[in-house]
């Protein structure tokens, strides 16, 4: 009852607040401003889901006990490519092909048997290759068992792929990357980072791997896969060991806005974990590709699961990727519940499906205001119409031809009432061959046109004005034309359009119910400690942000956050439906840096599609929320340890009885671990008894622990929460993460061996307090720490015998 | 339709009342957000634990109640070296749970780790087949579980092909009847009492599934000593656990042995004539049946079990009736059906491979018997050996190693090309590539092995080793005796095959002819008409290693001869013995010189038939001088070397001073013994140290 009365005060201090706002911004219990459609909050939900882990029920002719590893999707022409490694002491490449990134065939060429691409000499286990397309040829690298490159060519995706370049070294999982100037880079693994090389223009090497700085995922890095959007650089790359659970994916970002040059090593930013999965189903998550979508205006990423570390036997994975300004982010990934990935609107594989109209080449619907539109076409001198209301109105981008001496210039024009003029124009910087397949593409939304050519974004960002229209061509008289297509969707809104999942960003709110628009998103302007420069909040200013959301279990969820400092204490407002809202008051504490993550509060959400609105009070700001199931109940868990558990409980380990305790025995790793994933405040009592000598192992208990992996070559770090831990010389606190790991706080002092310690750790809103006897020793302030996760024993090394525990879970 | 819904609100909430009351969850966590009556109620350690409590005391004591139980198996009993091991198996409700008690004079352990190092320490291992479902190979549904007395674990499961990392959830105690690790008292063995809970296996108590257990012993502390492994033998034949097929069944409280499953398979194939056309309606004889081929010449055998062999008669009129008996391993190998065409020959009578054994080399009498292996290549799909013993039967305190290397003759080490077979009695032990790396397959079952008395007689197929029948096959083998506690390798004329290094393995071509490099071997010396003028260097080696002493060998220098040198050599035994090597080192370079440089030259002799092994300048190890000029004269004692100055070097003559000394390396000791001039040592690592010579015999003191 206390409780409900703290609730109404806060209510009624958002109530002034809002008041003294203006007459919109009434939020109280009895009176919402907007209501959600009933309509929009279906039980079943109107898109289709996928699971993953594609086995080879699902692509067939895979490697035997290999699968498919090293994932490496393209697109080209509309259609999707998966090429994979060559299973160890096996020949030749395997491909797949797929319209929609879920249904997979095997690639098909006239040489070989099904799903073979190649059988080159060089192909014997060669390892992750990677295709790119430019003006008329594939190139395909692969290291054969990571012992340097071979090229390979062919003129079709399909292959036959035939060797073009002996070994020329650099390692492994080679990767290309053609920036927006058409320069073209080689990408490749190293044990202290990705290294990237300017290709020449025959697509050989002749200069030095150099290190991208910050693309580190701590120790051997490889998979890397960079793509270019917005004139950001993503740099995704995964390490360390492909045998290991807690292989993972992790990316750096750049914010090179300078037109033409080749960009900087030096100026990439580490972002964070991207892909990071130990549960036994879903593990060992990496070496990821990047590819639009097949609605041009999304991304996705293509990974393995380690299935067996013996072989290693791996499977295909896709999820949906996505953005916040220089944030990466993967809001869902797992086996089910995956969205189908959105097609076009419109589509046709080559002209014929096209209606013929006053010699122009049409489709048969009109995109809407929003829209991508692409061609591919062989020939030079074709028109591609898009935005066509009529002959008289229309749009349209070419490669007009030059003459001797000149460069070809890609150009975007309006038709208005029969009168052309220029919207955009570019000189393409290189000699491309028109005989050979070329894709365009225009993006418009709001005003704002985007233009590409090969992919590469070469007019950015033009003011203009077009309409919704149809698609198509004229002027075609030397040109063939291929996979055409337009979806209403650009600069990001199908982001908009899809149910999130886990987390939401601050750019991917629901448009019809949003009050907020792009000026409500506040761009991370300068250089900070630990946020994302460049990436988004989105700010309140009596107004809100709505996202439709997809749960898949009724119960109490938990929200967290990540804010800027500026936030602590202020309040934040959600709301399902057309509930009322729910009031949070933020945690306040000392920080040094510029973003926090915490816990903001907790919602009882039904199963199926639901809406969330956020707001708050007026300037609240943040980055993105997730929210994930948990309780709102508080108690205290007891347990001697004399005896096994059997309920609430995680044996990751085997742990032994002894000495009327739990033992974990020297020389291991070992992890218990209490309670779901769901606890955020709590605090953990245990007696710990060192037995013999511990140098460097310790032993101790884990708070908001997660992910925890224990292959080989993984160590205390290999884990997500706080360690609380202690051996003969030291207690302390370490906030584990891997790669990201920070030390904490340590004390050195003495402690015996045989002798029991009552060992508590706490962990409320952001601060960590560790007790010895009942003395606090040390106490730690984490500020974008884990806000939720179980509760655990965790031993690196130390025999330890663990007594009389006490767990209890706060609010 | 949540709107709908919300006028059955108060229903749902009183449901949710309810369902709180009779589970004594009072709805305390009442949420007036919480419109849509969703129980928020579960706790945080509202669920089922991942790990069942042991029904009994998993304490490395057998004292429980429950092993004397109904749900008991019988012990089963096996021996490992000297070890007694018994292990019996318990039913539980939530968990299978097993005991073992070893024999065990001295419980030595390896290192500290989880994983590899308890296979190389005293440790007792139980395999699971859950499914029962047999295989060649251990899939995901076979799981190992290996338990070393120093408490750690490896712990695996089946990939398909081989075993990998599993994190099943195992209980285990082991309780030590001795000392860790302490050889200097005797021990009585150790205990271990585990359990593994059904749901980690995917089984239940009630289930039949498939079992293997073995034993790790480890008699010394010394890291990187060998250990012996050994397994249950069942009705006579060793549960091999590294193929499931072999595995016995456990269903209730009893074991039997399992038949192998392996499914049918068609033989078909197609029967030309001469000019390669299809022969109508020529007979197939089958074990007895009989089929006929079709227009296109084809048959085909249906439904036939690849675990017995098939007799194959094809016969035509006018034509020689071809026989062939298809191994029942090669029928498994080739894990489908089997093409066996045939092209018949004109005339009568029958055509059929006649298997011919070509002597490849035998051990000596060191090791009390002598051991012999022949090989034939008749057969297109597999080696055929045989390896006999000169005694009436195969002593199982000797273990042997046959090595078949299919890569090149220029190895000198073993890679993936090289494999070992290693067996005693009719056990194999294992097949494996690479006898340091994995084992990649291995199993009776991808070869014939039977042993008749004091014959072996082996089947290799060539896919097995991923070869075939025109390849050239090198060879060799050798005993480990566990009595006498030694190794020796195998010899073809004196001339040794250590197993280690392909190079010096004895080939044997496609037709089974053996490749004998004669090259290089001595011409005889007529010791009592040379009259030679020597320099007597004195004697080198004579050590007693263990159980042998180092021949003593005697050596004499001409220096005088204008084109070459001449080194002879007397050995005090009655015969060379061809497992020592001379070793004969030269030095032209100035005196003072503390390290070999390019004056420094090495040639290595065998005393079997005076080969030369090796001849470089110590620079350059790996470009030999022209052995063909170096002529070797022997008899039974004596053997001379001579070597042309320029050999040596071109502009080497006779005028320079030399420096020498030398060494023996003794095969079966695996040692080496120097020489002493005057009672002093002279190191060949030390050129300033090396006895030297002038062109007229007189020794430089």
């Amino acid at each position: 009852m206390k409780k409900k009365t703290l609730l109404m005060v806060a209510l009624s201090a958002c109530l002034l607040i809002s008041c003294k706002g203006g007459p919109k911004g009434l939020r109280d219990n009895s009176k919402v401003d907007f209501l959600i459609d009933a309509e929009d909050i279906k039980e079943n939900i109107d898109r289709e889901f996928y699971k993953n882990i594609f086995d080879d029920t699902r692509i067939e002719e895979q490697w035997s006990e290999y699968g498919i590893g090293d994932p490496f999707v393209y697109r080209f022409n509309g259609m999707y490519y998966l090429y994979c490694s060559t299973k160890n002491g096996q020949v030749g490449v395997r491909a797949y092909k797929s319209s929609d990134l879920i249904h997979w065939a095997p690639c098909q060429n006239s040489s070989f048997e099904a799903s073979y691409v190649s059988k080159e000499d060089c192909t014997l286990t060669a390892y992750a290759p990677e295709v790119t397309y430019l003006n008329g040829k594939f190139y395909m690298c692969e290291s054969q068992s990571g012992n340097g490159h071979y090229m390979l060519e062919s003129d079709s995706p399909e292959g036959p792929f035939v060797k073009t370049q002996d070994n020329f070294g650099e390692s492994i999982d080679g990767s290309f990357f053609i920036d927006d100037d058409e320069t073209v880079y080689f990408l490749r693994a190293s044990s202290t980072g990705i290294r990237m090389i300017k290709m020449n223009d025959d697509m050989t090497v002749s200069n030095v791997a150099k290190r991208i700085a910050t693309a580190d995922i701590g120790g051997w890095t490889e998979g890397p896969s960079l793509i270019k959007k917005d004139g950001t650089y993503y740099l995704a790359f995964t390490g360390n060991s492909v045998l290991s659970t807690g292989y993972r994916v992790g990316y750096a970002y750049h914010n090179d806005l300078i037109e033409g040059e080749m960009f900087d090593r030096d100026g990439f930013l580490y972002g964070d974990n991207l892909l990071l999965s130990t549960d036994s189903e879903f593990n060992g998550l990496g070496h990821s590709s990047t590819v639009m979508g097949p609605n041009m205006d999304s991304y996705y990423i293509a990974y393995h699961s380690l299935e067996s570390s013996a072989g290693p036997k791996r499977r295909f994975n896709i999820n949906r990727l996505m953005f916040n300004g220089s944030e990466m982010i993967v809001p869902q990934y797992g086996l089910e519940d995956n969205i189908t990935p959105q097609m076009p609107e419109f589509s046709v594989r080559d002209g014929s499906s096209l209606t013929e109209a006053n010699s122009m080449l049409l489709s048969d619907k009109a995109s809407g205001e929003i829209f991508t539109a692409e061609f591919n076409l062989v020939g030079a001198g074709a028109k591609c119409l898009f935005s066509y209301v009529d002959e008289s109105n229309y749009g349209y981008i070419s490669v007009k031809e030059e003459g001797a001496g000149h460069n070809n210039i890609v150009e975007i024009k309006m038709v208005q009432n029969g009168n052309e003029s220029e919207v955009a124009s570019y000189e393409l910087k290189k000699k491309y061959d028109y005989s050979k397949l070329h894709t365009l593409r225009v993006s418009y939304s709001d005003g704002i046109l985007d233009g590409y050519f090969d992919n590469m974004n070469i007019i950015k960002k033009v003011q203009t004005s077009f309409a919704g229209g149809k698609v198509g061509y004229t002027n075609i008289a030397a040109a063939n034309v291929y996979y055409t297509a337009f979806s209403n969707a650009a600069h990001d809104s199908s982001q908009q359009d899809d149910y999130k999942q886990n987390r939401v960003l601050a750019n991917t709110y629901d448009r019809k119910y949003s009050t907020i628009n792009e000026s409500s998103l506040v761009r991370l302007q300068e250089r900070h400690t630990n946020g994302l420069l460049g990436s988004n909040y989105v700010k309140f200013n009596k107004n809100t942000a709505t996202y439709k959301i997809y749960v898949k279990e009724s119960g109490y969820y938990g929200v967290d956050m990540r804010l800027p400092q500026s936030m602590q204490g202020k309040t934040c407002q959600l709301r399902i439906d057309n509930e009322p809202y729910q009031n949070f008051k933020l945690i306040k504490f000392e920080q040094n840096d510029d973003e926090f993550s915490t816990h903001v509060g907790g919602l009882a959400i039904s199963k199926g599609v639901h809406y969330l609105t956020v707001s708050g009070e007026l300037g609240f700001m943040f980055r993105d929320l997730e929210f994930y199931l948990s309780s709102n109940k508080e108690e205290t868990f007891t347990h001697a340890l004399n005896d096994f558990v059997s309920q609430g409980v995680n044996y990751v380990n085997t742990w032994k009885l002894r000495n009327d305790g739990h033992y974990a025995l020297s020389g291991n790793r070992q992890l218990l671990l209490f309670g779901h994933k769901g606890i955020v405040n709590s605090s953990v009592e245990v007696t710990l008894n060192l037995d013999g000598d511990t140098l460097s192992n310790t032993a101790g208990v884990v708070l908001r622990a997660d992910n925890a992996s224990f292959s080989n070559g993984e160590n205390t770090n290999s884990i997500q929460g706080f360690y609380v831990g202690m051996n003969n010389s030291k207690i302390f606190i370490t906030e584990c993460n891997y790669n990201l790991t920070k030390t904490g706080v340590a004390d050195a002092q003495e402690f015996e061996s045989g002798r029991d310690y009552v060992l508590k750790a706490e962990v409320i809103g952001n601060t960590i307090k560790c007790y010895l006897d009942g003395k606090l020793m040390l106490t730690y302030v984490t500020e974008t720490g884990p806000v939720h996760g179980s509760v655990g024993l965790y031993t690196d090394g130390a025999a330890a015998t663990y007594k009389n525990l006490t767990i209890k879970v706060m609010k | 339709m949540r709107f709908v819904k919300k006028v059955l609100f108060p229903i749902s909430l009183l449901a949710l009342l309810l369902g709180g009351c009779s589970s004594n969850k009072i709805a305390s966590g009442y949420d007036p957000f919480n419109k849509n009556g969703i129980n928020t109620e579960p706790g945080n350690f509202d669920f089922d634990g991942n790990f069942v409590k042991p029904e009994i005391n998993i304490d490395g004591d057998d004292n429980d109640e429950a092993w004397t139980g109904p749900n008991v198996s019988q012990t089963l009993q096996f021996s490992n070296n000297t070890n007694q091991i018994s292990v019996k198996l318990l039913r539980g409700n939530n968990s299978l749970f097993f005991f073992f008690r070893v024999s065990d004079k001295y419980i030595n352990a390896k290192g500290n780790d989880n994983g590899d190092d308890v296979s190389q320490s005293d440790s007792v291992e139980i395999y699971i087949d859950s499914l029962n479902d047999g295989g060649v190979a251990p899939r995901t549904d076979d799981y190992q579980i290996n338990l070393g007395v120093h408490d750690k674990t490896r712990i695996l499961v089946g990939s398909g092909t081989h075993w990998s990392n599993w994190n099943g959830l195992c209980q285990y105690e082991t309780k030590i009847s001795g000392t860790l690790n302490d050889n200097s008292d005797v021990d009585t063995g150790y205990a271990v009492e585990g359990m593994i809970p059904w749901n980690q296996i995917g089984c239940d108590k009630n289930s039949a599934f498939g079992v293997a257990f073995g034993n790790v012993n480890k008699t010394t502390t010394e890291p990187l000593e060998e250990v012996t492994w050994d397994g249950l033998i069942f009705d006579g034949v060793l549960v091999e656990p590294q193929t499931p097929n072999n595995y016995i069944t456990y269903s209730g409280n009893n074991f039997s042995a399992r038949g192998i499953s392996v499914d049918d398979i068609s033989v078909k194939g197609v029967v030309v004539d001469e000019n390669s056309q299809p022969i109508n309606n020529a007979t197939i004889e089958a074990n007895g049946e009989i089929y006929h081929t079709d227009a296109q010449g084809r048959y085909e055998i249906p439904d036939y079990s690849p675990l017995n062999p098939l007799a194959l008669t094809i016969s035509y009129t006018g034509y020689k009736s071809h026989k062939y008996t298809i191994h029942s391993a090669d029928m498994i190998l080739a894990a489908g059906d089997f093409t066996y065409d045939v092209q018949l020959l004109p005339g009568s009578g029958d055509d059929e491979a006649i298997p011919n054994y070509v002597y490849i080399g035998e051990t000596s009498k060191k090791l009390i018997y002598v051991l012999t292996l022949e090989a034939s290549r008749h057969d297109k799909y597999g080696l055929s050996l045989k390896l006999s013993i000169d005694s009436t039967k195969f002593d199982n305190y000797q273990q042997y190693e046959l090595y078949i290397d299919t890569g090149s003759d220029t190895r000198t080490i073993t890679d993936d090309e090289s494999w070992c077979i290693a067996f005693f009695e009719d056990k194999v032990y294992f097949i494996a590539s690479d006898p340091k790396g994995a084992v990649t397959r291995h199993s009776k079952m991808f070869m014939e092995f039977t042993a008749v008395g004091n014959v072996y007689d082996i089947y290799i197929p060539y896919a097995l080793l991923n070869t075939n029948k025109d390849a050239v096959i090198g060879y060799s083998f050798g005993i480990w005796d566990n009595v006498i506690r030694d190794w020796e390798p195998m010899n073809r004329e004196g001339e040794y095959s250590l197993v280690e290094n392909p190079s010096l393995y004895v080939r044997q071509n496609p037709d089974g002819t053996v490749i004998e490099d004669n090259t290089g071997i001595a011409d005889y010396y007529n010791y009592a008409a040379d009259t030679r003028g020597y320099v007597n260097l004195g004697t080198f080696a004579g050590k007693a290693a263990s159980y042998v002493t180092f021949s003593k060998i005697t050596a004499k220098i001409d220096h005088t001869d204008a084109s070459s040198l001449y080194v002879q050599f007397t050995t005090n035994k009655a015969k060379w013995r061809g497992e020592e090597t001379i070793e004969l080192f030269i030095d032209s370079g100035a005196t003072s010189r503390t390290e070999r440089d390019g004056n420094t030259y090495i040639m290595v002799i065998s005393t079997g038939r005076g080969k030369i092994k090796d001849f470089h300048s110590y620079t350059k190890p790996e470009t030999q001088l022209n052995k063909e000029q170096v002529n070797i004269y022997m008899d039974d004692t004596h053997m001379l070397v001579k070597i042309p100055y320029t050999t040596l070097n071109s502009s080497l003559t006779q005028s320079t001073i030399l420096g020498f000394s030398f060494g023996v390396f003794n095969i079966y000791a695996n040692d080496w013994d120097g020489y002493a001039y005057k009672n002093k040592y002279v190191d060949p690592e030390k050129p300033n140290q090396y006895v030297r010579v002038d062109s007229t015999n007189t020794i430089q003191e």
